[in-house]
């Protein structure tokens, strides 16, 4: 019964003017995504992105009025340092302790003021890879199960606070966002969504936890939930889908310019100019804690991608250059930076750029073995091959979700 | 296990793939986008990204099915950044389509199309225009199959009420597939 729709999908195709490719463009992108991919590959999305031009970057420091309700990100409790998995061992620290997990795969480490929270299941796919379940790493160590499981959802965790947040379905239709402490494995509040909340393609919605609020990406009306008064109300101060929420901060970005907000207050406390155009591509992204703003403007045109990033300070408004490739970084809970190699660790300080390297003298797991996959579609069967990757098949580094 | 290098296809067959996925990818590209200049750069990255993932497709005659999926998984995670404009709600989107086959059926599907989520988007465009079926969309998707079908379910019954019933009639099973059964 869905033939009309079909055909008019099919209707709508056909009439398009297809352009003709620029086999070379894509040669040449494809060229620098193996580069990178070769330097510094993990089994997560590879972070290939079209374009990128010189340029001198400028920035301007925003006025956040005087103060009001300005969060003021402070290095959290708890700062691990270097924090990262390999297969299912969790590494503190840059690999002053370690913990193993009790599944078959690690999916992502999220810093809380009480440990490492680590989601894993079967498999590593984060949002889309069956059950999620959950385990704190404390700073000793020490394991501790969670008694939550979720699936095909973004859950939210806050560097400052010791709690998670997460979204499911309620009765009625509609969705509930739950608060759940760390320290003690309790549920300290939930919150029931208004009618019309949706899960915007999950299960639930995502979530993103800033202290006492939690940001909702329901689609297309998003949500601001203080779960501490149990009160969720609309708000447009996010964009639906996965609330890149961090320290109270995100990223507005078009092309020519990214901008960090005061999420809650709609301050604008930092602006970079963006290039974006057929060689050059620029992206932003903040620190866990929201205290730092990475910007790469990379030259698609290189074989090797960008070979270094500028790091701002969000409250100053002053850069530094980080001498390392930009893909596959670590951030630490307190807003440092490093990099991983099958031998070697690499720490850089956020504010003056510095770097430093020494063996990490981990027995880093063998590559797993590759199986080859077969699948029929419409276009006949089509093979290729999973696992067999190299050593960092299985890396997990601290301050990354990897959500799909 | 000893792994053997994997050798990239040479720059001849790699442009001759290109040529050849070329069109497809990029009418499948355009509904998911909704935008001519969107839909090509997310086929060119597609494209790109199969080249760089070269180890994992080893076959040229496997790339261009390959692709299909990078192209689908990467414009997911393009709708889910905040910057990304389809996500936004289209005020002036009618509620319903004229119910004949007229030129204004036309617009009116890709603003339709915009209004879905991410998944539900993928998912409608896999089934309904790649005709995949069930299991094929949920390899695709890397999801289960149930998820599949509630996504289905509810991106069609959002189409319903933005094109009408005689576009997406309310008879439709959701569960069923134009592809093969599952």
């Amino acid at each position: 019964m869905t033939e009309r729709l079909a055909q008019l999908l099919h209707d709508e195709a056909a009439g398009l003017d297809v352009p003709a490719p620029d086999a070379r463009a894509v040669l040449a992108a494809g060229r620098g995504a193996r580069r990178r991919r070769r330097l510094t590959s993990g089994v997560g999305a590879l972070a290939l992105v079209l374009a990128v031009g010189g340029g001198v970057l400028a920035v301007d420091t925003l006025s956040a009025g005087d103060g009001g309700d300005a969060v003021d990100p402070a290095a959290p409790a708890t700062d691990l340092g270097p924090v990262f998995s390999l297969g299912t061992t969790v590494y503190l620290d840059g690999g002053a302790e370690e913990a193993r997990i009790d599944d078959k795969a690690v999916k992502s480490l999220f810093y809380t003021s009480a440990g490492v929270l680590v989601r894993h299941g079967e498999n590593q796919n984060s949002d889309g890879g069956g059950p999620q379940r959950f385990s704190l790493v404390r700073p000793d160590g020490t394991v501790s199960p969670i008694g939550i499981v979720t699936e095909e959802t973004v859950p939210g965790t806050d560097p400052d606070e010791p709690y998670l947040a997460y979204a499911s379905p309620a009765a009625g239709g509609t969705y509930e966002v739950t608060v759940h402490d760390l320290r003690t494995d309790d549920e300290v509040a939930t919150v029931v969504l208004p009618d019309g909340a949706t899960g915007g393609g999950w299960n639930a919605p995502p979530v993103a936890l800033d202290g006492d609020r939690v940001w909702v990406g329901s689609s297309p009306q998003p949500y601001l939930v203080d779960w501490r008064t149990g009160t969720a109300t609309p708000t447009d101060e996010i964009d639906p889908g996965i609330p890149a929420v961090t320290g109270g901060r995100m990223v507005r970005a078009d092309p020519d310019e990214a901008t960090v907000v005061d999420v809650a207050s709609g301050d604008e406390l930092l602006a970079v100019p963006q290039v974006n155009d057929d060689d050059t591509d620029s992206w932003a992204d903040l620190s866990p804690d929201g205290r730092y703003l990475m910007v790469v403007v990379e030259d698609m045109t290189a074989a090797a991608g960008a070979e270094d990033f500028e790091v701002y300070d969000v409250e100053t408004g002053e850069a530094v250059t980080v001498e390392q490739p930009p893909y596959e970084v670590g951030w630490t809970s307190g807003g440092g930076l490093f990099f991983l190699t099958e031998t070697e660790l690499t720490t850089c300080e956020a504010d003056t750029g510095d770097c430093s390297t020494r063996p990490h003298g981990i027995d880093v797991p063998a590559p797993t073995p590759e199986r080859q996959v077969c699948e029929r579609g419409s276009t006949g069967e089509i093979c290729y091959f999973e696992g067999g990757g190299g050593w960092d098949e299985t890396l997990r580094v601290g301050g990354r979700t990897y959500e799909s | 296990m000893t792994r053997r290098p994997i050798r990239p296809p040479t720059d001849e067959q790699f442009t001759e793939l290109v040529h050849a996925a070329w069109p497809a990818l990029y009418r499948t590209a355009y509904l998911l986008v909704g935008n001519r200049g969107e839909a090509e750069d997310l086929v060119q990255t597609a494209l790109a990204k199969t080249y760089a993932s070269w180890g994992r497709v080893r076959e040229v005659d496997a790339a261009a099915g390959y692709a299909r999926t990078v192209l689908v998984n990467t414009a997911t995670s393009w709708f889910r950044k905040r910057s990304w404009h389809g996500e936004q709600p289209t005020a002036t989107l009618p509620e319903r389509a004229a119910p004949d086959p007229d030129p204004t059926d036309r617009p009116a599907l890709v603003d339709a199309l915009a209004q879905l989520a991410p998944r539900q988007r993928a998912v409608v465009v896999l089934r309904y225009y790649d005709d995949l079926s069930v299991a094929e969309t949920a390899r695709a998707l890397g999801c289960s199959e149930g998820t599949v079908k509630s996504q289905t379910s509810a991106g069609l019954a959002r189409l319903r009420t933005l094109l009408g019933d005689a576009v997406v009639p309310q008879t439709t099973s959701t569960t069923s597939t134009t592809g093969d059964p599952s």
